[in-house]
């Protein structure tokens, strides 16, 4: 396997040193071995502090807000984290010059707890690959499907490596198609289905804005989930309803499916699920596919005069 | 007195098509279900779906989004951006489980006044049918 | 207390008996995601560690009513709003027993209880499951807790091959007992208990020392919160899964001349949460948001109550999107102050 850690060290070290970027951002070791944390290097000779492991899922994109207005900020970047800066970009929340980006192949990042439910304990090691996943802990090893243990957005990604690069870690990888399969099921449940789905997830929504707050689309200064006349406090069905459905609405069009809403769920609700119906329904109605390039004109922000009429016909 | 009625249908009409429309209804002395509660909007570019959403909670049975045929908007193009934003809305709904028959958007110009009638009465008819609206709808 | 032994095949007939007198709740796995939930027939998802959801949503509803309000400028009626009912939670564990102590201790205590909450308390019987096997996020030791610890529980189950020894704590808990009647046996002996009281918890063991408040509030002006804060999104996931975060907002829901009064879940984390009428904000940031949670869970919340705000469950680190855990950022923060 290619050294990327070795590789990406010494390109943060020569960024740093050369003065290009003032910050790179990255991932380090965190207190649990599977759950490396975001990582933000000021300091050359600090720069041997950045890991590059199959643990490595959250996303890094968002965190270039926290490190922009101190200079340039040279970032690590997977198909996902490109996805979110494209998006802070044509958002003109990030100049495209003040970015470094070291964009890097990635197969896939592991899901921590379902590793651990395979392997039946804390995983150490991981390594990924097109065929499976090899989970390692002690002198234990185990080979596991992919589908059985990386993250769930890993495995609808579509585009493994970004298009958004300044430096290449690795050769890119085939972009993928989306296929909705998981939408294309849930809407061909009968309604009271969809009812009892959804109504089970929501009920346990904390209301904790993570989904808001990771999400690369979500980065505006002044939120209406804020604000309680837009979004009521109380936790009722009907209210965590509303409020799921204005965070996926307010989103729609904007969103590039990163996933990153779902995996920082603490309760798990499938977000995506909301996300993907809209990104299907704009690629069905407006033949605009998915996830769509935020460098380009966004669909709700523009209609074309024979625009079909979506409330027709089944949902489908 | 308040007077309670059910089913409970709110309608957001465009000012210069839907809403006209509605008044022709009146003047033309055509029947229609007094389920309807009728909100002027200055377009249906301007209904958020925030306040499709807020009419569930608050206890509607129906909302009805209502503007001009497109191509005919005083502004041009509100109802367009609403064609693509409620095609999205519309299907999200449905998605989420909430019967078809309880959102619908309509254009009805303002020499409609009769179409105005029967959408109002079609969508009684199917509100009645389905009975009281409990899903996204905020406890007492 | 004498220790009776309860074979595993007749744990559903205790629920039974349990669900017979009171409301039974207890964890559930909801498509695979462990929360606290009625349990109806279902069993108990009893895994190593505490459950995703907090046991505090229980007692500490995430929005609980306390009055409803009808009325005008001059004349306005208000009524209570329904008193809690009674309920049986099956198959806590410890550290959340302990933080109901905890919890406790800040909403039911005078002055100031929150009656909601002490009624609520007093209608509640709590079972708790010890531990034989640490969870991934676990660090209870390191906080003073203990993987077999009866504070806060009324019924203290000690799992062993085949069987529970049960151990009734508190005179509410002797009622279980009598109630569960023949459905227990004498135990032999207690090695269950004790092989709880063996169970590893690994992590961050040499955190709770004398000092760590002190040493805690030496770093007040450290630049560590700004980068540690850089790396927090600022969401409030690890508050409210936290077992005894308590914040609290008040609010009415108006709706034309009636009304409620609610009283809901808030977080220490959000910027808006410490905001004044005229825009001052005593927290203005995040890294001074996430300096003051610590501290007064560590430093302040022991001043004034005499224990750490913190049993060590590990929820925070497995809610946290950026895997940031207490017992990870006490571990940095001595790594950087050294």
């Amino acid at each position: 396997m290619t050294d990327y850690q070795g590789l990406l060290r010494g390109i943060a070290r020569e960024l740093l040193s050369s003065g290009q970027v003032a910050t790179f951002i990255g991932f380090k070791a965190g207190f649990d071995p599977c759950r490396p944390v975001p990582h933000f290097v000021r300091d050359a000779r600090r720069a041997d502090t950045l890991i590059v492991s199959a643990f490595c899922g959250a996303g890094l994109a968002r965190h270039v807000l926290e490190a922009i207005d101190d200079g340039p900020v040279g970032i690590l970047a997977r198909g996902c984290d490109g996805l979110g800066l494209e998006r802070l970009i044509a958002d003109g929340r990030v100049a495209r010059e003040r970015l470094h980006v070291v964009a890097m192949a990635c197969r896939g990042a592991v899901d921590p707890d379902r590793a651990r439910r395979i392997l039946g304990r804390v995983p150490e090691r991981a390594e990924v690959d097109d065929e499976g996943v090899t989970l390692m802990a002690g002198d234990e090893a185990r080979r596991a499907p992919r589908d059985s243990c990386l993250l769930e957005r890993c495995l609808g990604c579509v585009d493994p490596s970004p298009r958004l690069s300044d430096t290449r870690l690795g050769d890119p990888l085939t972009p993928g198609q989306r296929d909705f399969g998981a939408v294309t099921r849930m809407e061909a449940l009968p309604a009271e289905g969809r009812y009892a789905f959804w109504s089970r997830q929501f009920r346990r929504c904390l209301r904790c804005d993570a989904c808001r707050n990771v999400c690369p689309a979500c980065s505006c200064r002044s939120c209406s989930l804020d604000d309680p006349e837009l979004q009521e406090r109380t936790t009722g069905l009907a209210e965590q309803f509303g409020f799921h459905f204005t965070r996926a609405y307010h989103v729609a069009g904007r969103c590039v499916a990163c996933g990153e809403c779902q995996r920082a769920c603490p309760m798990n609700i499938p977000l995506s699920l909301l996300n993907d119906k809209f990104l299907k329904d704009i690629r069905d109605l407006f033949g605009i596919a998915a996830p769509h390039r935020p460098a380009d004109i966004e669909p709700l922000a523009l209609y074309r005069p024979d625009d079909p009429e979506g409330w027709r016909g089944e949902i489908r | 007195m308040p007077v309670t009625t059910r089913p409970k249908l709110v309608g957001f009409a465009c000012r210069w098509c839907s809403y006209a429309g509605a008044d022709l209804a009146g003047t033309s002395r055509f029947e229609y279900p007094a389920s309807v509660h009728l909100i002027r909007v200055p377009c249906s570019g301007r209904v958020d779906p925030t306040f499709v959403i807020r009419a569930f909670q608050r206890g509607a049975d129906g909302v009805l989004v209502a503007g001009c045929h497109p191509g005919d908007c005083h502004y041009a193009s509100g109802n367009l951006f609403a064609r693509r934003r409620f095609s999205l809305v519309k299907r999200f709904l449905e998605y989420l489980g909430l019967e078809p028959e309880r959102f619908r958007v309509e254009w009805i110009s303002a020499a409609e006044g009769r179409r105005f009638a029967e959408v109002i009465g079609e969508m009684t008819a199917d509100l009645e049918r389905l009975g009281p609206n409990r899903k996204l709808r905020e406890s007492p | 207390m004498t220790m009776m032994l309860l074979p595993g095949e007749r744990l559903s007939g205790l629920l039974e008996r349990l669900a017979a007198e009171a409301r039974l709740y207890g964890p559930l796995a909801v498509d695979g995601t462990v929360v606290f939930e009625e349990l109806g027939c279902n069993p108990p998802t009893i895994e190593p560690g505490c459950p995703a959801g907090s046991l505090k949503s229980l007692l500490y509803h995430q929005t609980d009513p306390v009055f409803d309000f009808e009325g005008g400028y001059t004349d306005i009626a208000l009524r209570a709003a329904a008193p809690p009912v009674a309920q049986v939670i099956f198959g806590v564990r410890p550290c959340d027993a302990v933080g109901l102590d905890r919890l406790g201790r800040a909403l039911a205590a005078e002055p100031f209880a929150d009656e909601r909450y002490r009624q609520r308390r007093e209608m509640t019987t709590v079972l708790t499951v010890a531990c034989r096997e640490a969870g991934p996020h676990c660090f209870c030791r390191a906080m003073g807790v203990s993987p077999a610890d009866p504070r806060g529980s009324d019924v203290v189950l000690y799992p062993a091959d085949g069987h529970y020894l049960l151990e009734a704590v508190t005179p509410r808990g002797q009622d279980v007992r009598e109630s569960a009647g023949k459905l227990l046996d004498p135990a032999g002996d207690d090695a269950a208990r004790m092989a709880c009281r063996e169970t590893l918890v690994l992590r961050a063991a040499g955190l709770a020392r004398d000092g760590l408040a002190a040493h805690l509030e030496a770093a007040f002006h450290h630049p560590y919160w700004d980068e540690l804060a850089q790396r927090c999104l600022g969401c409030g996931a690890c508050t409210f899964v936290c077992p005894t975060c308590y914040c609290f907002a008040m609010f009415d829901i108006v709706r034309g001349t009636r009304g409620r009064r609610l009283r809901g879940w808030d977080s220490c984390q959000f910027k808006d949460y410490s905001l004044m009428a005229g825009g001052h904000n005593p927290q203005p940031t995040r890294g001074s948001r996430i300096r003051r949670r610590l501290l007064h869970k560590l430093s302040r919340f022991p001043a004034i109550h005499g224990d750490w705000a913190c049993v060590g469950c590990g929820r925070c680190g497995a809610a946290c999107p950026v895997g940031l855990h207490l017992a990870g950022v006490l571990a940095e923060l001595e790594e950087v102050l050294s």
